[in-house]
Order: C-alpha cells, then structure tokens, then sequence
C-alpha cells in the first residue's frame, strides 16, 4: 500500500487499519474455530498421548536401559542392540523362523482370499449368505480358543488325522515334528482370510465389465482374463493387502504361542514369542524394549522395499 | 411476612436436624468396615472349587468381607503374577511359589510383599514345624508368605493297565526299569505308554535333575557353577534318549502338546499309560481325569537309582500365601485373618480337603479323616516321599526361565536326533555355565 491519500480521501493507514481488524475478526473466528476443532479430538489426543506417544518414547528409553521388574533403569547405551547380535542364541533363530513364517503364510492367505473373492464376485442368489460365511473366520481369527481348536484338530490323534486314518493314510504329526509344524501354525492365520477377501471383492467389484466383454470377444480364455484384466486392476488392493499381511505376520504371537509353545524344537518359536518371554518371563523390559525397537525396524524395512519395488506394478484407475 | 415464615422453617429445619442426627449418632452402632480383598491361586478345576467354596464359607461368616476370587492354571500365572507386583495391582492375597521369594525380597528397593510379622496377633505360628518357616519363607528376618500345606513329588499309576504286567506297586523300582516295564507293556499292546510323559522343560527339572542329583549327591549349582562333569551329564542325556527311543512315552512332540495339561493327554484319560509324575496336590485331578478308570488308580514310590548318593525328592511346602504390600492396614489385617482360618479352622480343612496338599494343621488332618475325606493315594504317596528320605530337592536355580530353555532345547534336539548325548552334555554345561555367570552378574 501507499502512503499518499487514496481518491476516496481514506488515508492508507485507515484502510490497513480497516482491513486488518477485519482480518484480525477473521481471525479469531478461525483461531477460535481451530480451537473448537482441537477440543472435539482433544479426548482422542490425550488417549494417544497416553496410550500411543508415551509407551513409544517410554519403550525407546528402555531399549538403551539394563531394567528388569527387580531394578530401576540404568543407561548403558547401546548394549542391549549389540547382546541381540553377538550373545542371544534365540535371537537369530527366532527371526529366521518369522521370516519363514511370514513367506509362508502370507502368499497363501492372498492367494486364498483373492480366489474366494472371485468366486464371491457374482450376482447370484444368496451371495450374501456366502460372503457372510466365508467373513467369519476372520472374527473368530486366531484367537486363543481357536488355537485350542486347531492344537486338537491336527494333534496326532485329532480330527484331522482320524479322517486321514479312516482313507488309509498314515497319521502325520503336523505339530509334533518340526518338518510341518510351522506350516500347521501358519494355516491358522490362513484360515481367517475374510478381511483380506473383502478388500479384494471391492476392488474386484470396481472393474468395468466391458473390459471382459471385450476380451470374450477378442476369445481370451479365463485366464487370460485374469492375468490381463483382473491382476492388474486390483493391484491397488493386492498391495494393501500385501503391506497389511506383512505387518500383521511378522507380530504373530497368539498361535504359535498357544499351540505348539514354539516347538518342536522351536520350529515355530517366533519373534514375538521371544519378545514375550524376554519381557514376561525373564523380566528383562529394557532387552524386550529393544527388541521391539529391531522389530519396527525390520517391518519398516520391508514395508519400504514392497512400497519401492510394487510401485511400478500398481495400476490406479483415473 | 412470607420472609419471616421462610426464615422461621429453614431455622426449624436445621434445629431439629441437628437434634435427630446427634440422637441417631448416639444411638449408631459402630459397623464394622467393609472389606474386599481379591483372592489368587493357580491350580486345577478341583483346587478351585475347594478354594471359591472356603471363600464362600468365610464370606457368610464374615458378612463385613467380600471375597472376588481370581484364578487361573500353572501355566503364565508367574508372568501375569509379577506383571501386577510390578504395576501395584497385584490380588491382595495371592498365591506365591517358595523359590520365588528370594527374588522378591529384592525386589527394586521396594517390598512387594507384606511382612506377616506385623501381623503375628492374626496369625497362628505354632501349627509350622520347626524349621519350615526359616527354611522357606522368611528371608532377611521377614516373614513373606505362609504355608498352608505340605507337598511331595509322587507317581500315580493306572492298575487297569499295569496289571497287564503284573506290576507290584509296593516295589523299589529304579530308572533302568523304566525300559524294561516299556518293553513288557509293549509286548502286550504297542500302544500302551509305561509313562504319559512331560514336555522337555519338566523332563528336565525332574527326571533329569532326579538323575544327575541321585548320581552324584551334589545340587544343581555351586557358586554359580554347574556341579556335575560332563561325564555324568552324558550319562543323564543317555538315559533320556533310550528314554524317548524306546517308547517309554510318546513322542516329545506330541507331550509338548500338553504342557502345563498331561492329565488332558487321551493317552491318559483314555487308560492307555501307566504312570504319571506329579504331585500329592495334583493327585486327585489325575484320578478325575482318568474318567471310568479312577477307581483304578493307585501311587507306587518313586524311582531310586540304586546306589543314589541324595533320594533327590523331598517333602516341602505346598502351597504358600503372601499378603499384598499395596493392601491398606485394613484389607491386611483382614487377608491375614482369612489365611489364619483357612491353614487352621477344621471346617476350612474339609471345605479345602487336599487341593493344596496335606494341611499343616493336624487338626484340620484330623478333621478331614472325621469327615472321610482323607486319601488314602496321598497319605501312600506322602509315605513313600517320606521313606525316600528328604532330599536336595530342585533349588530355585533350575526353575530360572533361561536355564530352563537351555535343558529343554538341547534335550530337545537330543530327541529329535540332531546331537549326540556326548555333544548335548558339552552344550548344555557350557550354556548354563555362562547363564549362571550372568545371573550372578545381574545379582551384584
């Protein structure tokens, strides 16, 4: 603005005086609304600070701490991080066993819930009933009853080897040998697949169909259509699904530790196990902190390398 | 006026208000506080309706006291237990373990644990053999838990299958023997088990501890040592592979399926093994579990190498309760008195009968053999433990978590055939060697 007199006769510094209490009256209205907004998620910021921030710093703390239930914490820096790596022996072989674990169970439950959402991906009747059954599994998850279920179903003398018996088959020790063990574990999360095959229905659902009207009558086959058409366009829940199974996989705690207690020979001792028991049963809270600590470390690395290396194959519909 | 008429009530109000409340305060009787305590133990279905049954009984004799029980299995109740020491809101009576007392006496500068010896005037001392107090629970001349009972190893027995072999259940039997009644059985029926088993954690602080400690005499550790040679613990991991090679019991996979549950094990209920390891507290739930096969069951002694330098076994206390230290005066004083009438009132006895172990009290002993109640299966286990002799027993180092895992995971891979008893004996003295060399460090 200038400092000469406008035409108007209005000095200059009237107008910016006007112009700024109007702002100023702008501005309390919205600083006033921004505090209304503030107060309304007020309970939900203190719930974090409490529930979320705090444990969060509190545990980052604790990892570069020696504190167990029976002393207070004492700083020694990064020894807990360099004990992982160089003098627990469960260490290593509990994340290997994640990592298989994770390879296994993670492909087959996408697969399963991909191929349930295609057959659900049909206007007939009673196809709510269906999606409705196949969706509870994933309620029940895999929920310390359920491990129970599971651990009498495929013990040596369970269901499910009863009906092997009554084919002629041997009985196989799907929890007692440590060849298939782990295997029967990561059934159990399969098994719930029915959050995973509601993503995938929706992006299933928002596929033109004139793209596989198309197709049929350029003669691509079934499964022409779903590699050209269908994988491609669901990419976008397929990644999802993929980064959420990951993280949910590598934090798998309840079946194994339920069922098999991570034998037979700690074939199905996994990371989160350790974790508990580093925690729970030695009481060592500043290792199990910084335990936790690698953990996030290793799922923010994977979740990073998926991120990178999908983002080429990910297709979002304009 | 109307103001004058409102003033004159309210004045009325307040006089006569004034007058009944000091006539009502005369006339109160003092009513004595409400108390609620919270109430934990561990153990099986039959310990837990003994103990919410003494808890009713007290409750209707105490109408002032509330009684919320909390209970649970075995199995994670020390995780859980010292997760609430540690956040301050632990049951104000709760059931304690007598190796863990050591640790909670040090527990971070603070006590977690009342000292009964503030409440000496609450509860009845002369029912504690001499000895059984200094020996168990008191530790830097604090009281920290009282025992209720007395407890012994012991092995149950299944006639409907031993009888098969003509088994005599008063024999002194040692540990080659489990081989040869395994081998009898199997004669008969492969299906049959001499022994239903534990999972590799137990097996290791009990018939493996039992071994090396009947081998030699000596305790588990020394000054943070482990005390026996390599020699002998090849000896002991020999044993335990000819143990699981010939079928003595099912697989180790398949026990450990039923840590923390063996009676649950088909195997057992279904009457196809003959013995099982437990304790006179656990007796009558094995019987239950037997189903149509608990009039069967019978206790035989427990197995002795034959020329044992220590019987190992030893009659110790059973259960064992502390006091919260977060109690309030009140709630303490009251907890203390609940103790006192379940260790020593005669209807608490019966009501309790043997869920915990054989009472300390003899009149509660005596009450119960009034009432019938008394097992003849304990009172012959509680014989045989006796005529054992009284042992080194298990120590508390064995039952730290980390040793624990060390026995169970090279026992483990002895019986899935990845080492050989020679190599298992130098992996485990060297793992535990350097685990109890931390454990002292952490102690300093």
């Amino acid at each position: 603005m200038g400092h000469g007199k406008s035409r108007s006769g209005i000095h200059p510094r009237h107008l910016s005086f006007r112009f700024g209490k109007a702002q100023m009256k702008k501005t309390r209205i919205g600083s006033h609304r921004i505090s209304e907004g503030y107060l309304y998620i007020l309970p939900w910021i203190i719930g974090f600070i409490v529930f979320g921030a705090y444990p969060l710093l509190a545990s980052l703390y604790y990892s570069v701490t020696d504190f167990s239930m029976f002393n207070q914490p004492r700083f020694v820096g990064v020894r807990n991080y360099i004990y992982m790596f160089t003098q627990d022996r469960e260490f290593l072989p509990s994340l290997l066993v994640t990592f298989k674990y994770v390879l296994l169970s993670v492909p087959m439950k996408i697969i399963s819930a991909l191929f349930f959402a295609m057959l659900l991906n049909r206007n007939i009747r009673f196809i709510n009933l269906f999606t409705t059954i196949y969706y509870l599994p994933s309620i029940l998850g895999a929920s310390v009853s359920i491990s129970i279920l599971w651990r009498f179903m495929f013990s040596l003398s369970g269901l499910v080897n009863t009906l092997l018996t009554r084919l002629g088959v041997d009985p196989i020790p799907f929890l007692e040998h440590p060849r298939y063990a782990l295997f029967t574990i990561s059934l159990l999360v399969v098994w719930s697949f029915g959050s995973s095959m509601v993503i995938f229905l929706a992006g299933l659902k928002q596929i033109p169909k004139e793209l596989y009207e198309a197709a049929r009558v350029d003669g691509a086959s079934g499964i022409r259509e779903f590699f050209g058409i269908t994988l491609p366009l669901i990419t976008p829940s397929l990644f999802f699904n993929l980064i959420m199974q990951l993280i949910n996989s590598f934090q798998s705690f309840t079946g194994a530790s339920v069922i098999t207690r991570g034998g037979p020979m700690r074939s199905t001792y996994l990371y989160m196990m350790k974790l508990y028991d580093e925690a729970f049963a030695n009481f060592k809270m500043g290792y199990a902190s910084a335990l936790s600590w690698f953990l996030f470390i290793i799922i923010l690395g994977v979740t990073l390398l998926v991120f990178r290396k999908t983002d080429r194959f990910t297709y979002y519909q304009e | 006026m109307k103001k004058l008429l409102i003033v004159l009530c309210l004045v009325l109000s307040m006089v006569s208000q004034a007058s009944f409340a000091t006539g009502t305060q005369e006339n109160k009787v003092a009513e004595p506080e409400k108390i609620t305590l919270r109430f934990g133990w561990w153990g099986g279905d039959s310990r837990h309706e003994a103990y919410m049954a003494a808890a009713q009984r007290y409750m209707e004799l105490n109408p002032q006291v509330t009684i919320i029980s909390e209970y649970g299995g075995w199995d994670g109740y020390r995780e859980k237990l010292y997760t609430q020491l540690a956040g301050g809101n632990a049951p104000h009576i709760f059931q304690n373990h007598y190796t863990w007392l050591g640790e909670q006496s040090n527990w971070s500068g603070k006590a977690v644990v009342k000292d009964l010896n503030e409440y000496k005037d609450l509860l009845d001392f002369s029912i504690f053999p001499e000895g059984l107090l200094e020996s168990n629970v008191i530790y830097n001349g604090k009281i920290l838990a009282v025992p209720g009972s007395l407890n012994a190893d012991a092995v149950i027995a299944n006639k409907a299958v031993l009888d098969k072999i003509g088994f005599d259940y008063q024999q002194n039997w040692t540990f080659e023997d489990f081989f040869k009644f395994s081998a009898q059985l199997k004669a008969i029926d492969p299906k049959l088990y001499f022994e239903n088993g534990m999972a590799a954690s137990d097996i290791h602080m009990y018939w493996f501890l039992a071994y090396l400690v009947q081998k030699t005499g000596l305790p588990y550790a020394t000054d943070y040592k482990l005390s026996y040679d390599e020699a002998t613990v090849a000896e002991a991991f020999r044993f335990l592979k000819k143990y699981f090679d010939t079928g003595v019991v099912e697989s180790l996979g398949t026990l450990e399926l039923y840590a923390g549950n063996y009676p649950q094990n088909p195997k057992w209920v279904n009457g196809e093994t003959g013995i099982m390891f437990g304790m006179l507290s656990t007796l009558e739930n094995y019987v239950k579990a037997l189903g149509d096969y608990a009039d069967q069951a019978t206790v035989i002694p427990l197995p002795m190498l034959s020329d044992a330098k220590d019987p190992y076994y030893q009659v110790k206390v059973g259960q064992i309760f502390s006091i919260a230290a977060t109690a309030t005066d009140a709630e303490a004083a009251e907890a203390a008195k609940f103790l006192n009438w379940m260790n020593t009132d005669k209807e608490a006895g019966v009501l309790l009968q043997l869920s915990r172990g054989i009472p300390i009290s003899k009149d509660q002993n005596d009450a119960l053999a009034e009432a019938g109640l008394s097992s003849p299966l304990v009172a012959m286990a509680n014989q045989y433990a006796r005529a054992a002799g009284q042992g080194l027993g298990q120590g508390s180092l064995i039952r730290n978590n980390e040793i624990a895992r060390i026995g169970a995971d090279v026992i483990s891979t002895l019986v899935f055939n990845m080492t050989t008893p020679e190599k298992a004996a130098k992996t485990y003295i060297d793992l535990v060697n350097k685990k109890l060399q931390e454990i002292k460090a952490s102690q300093k």
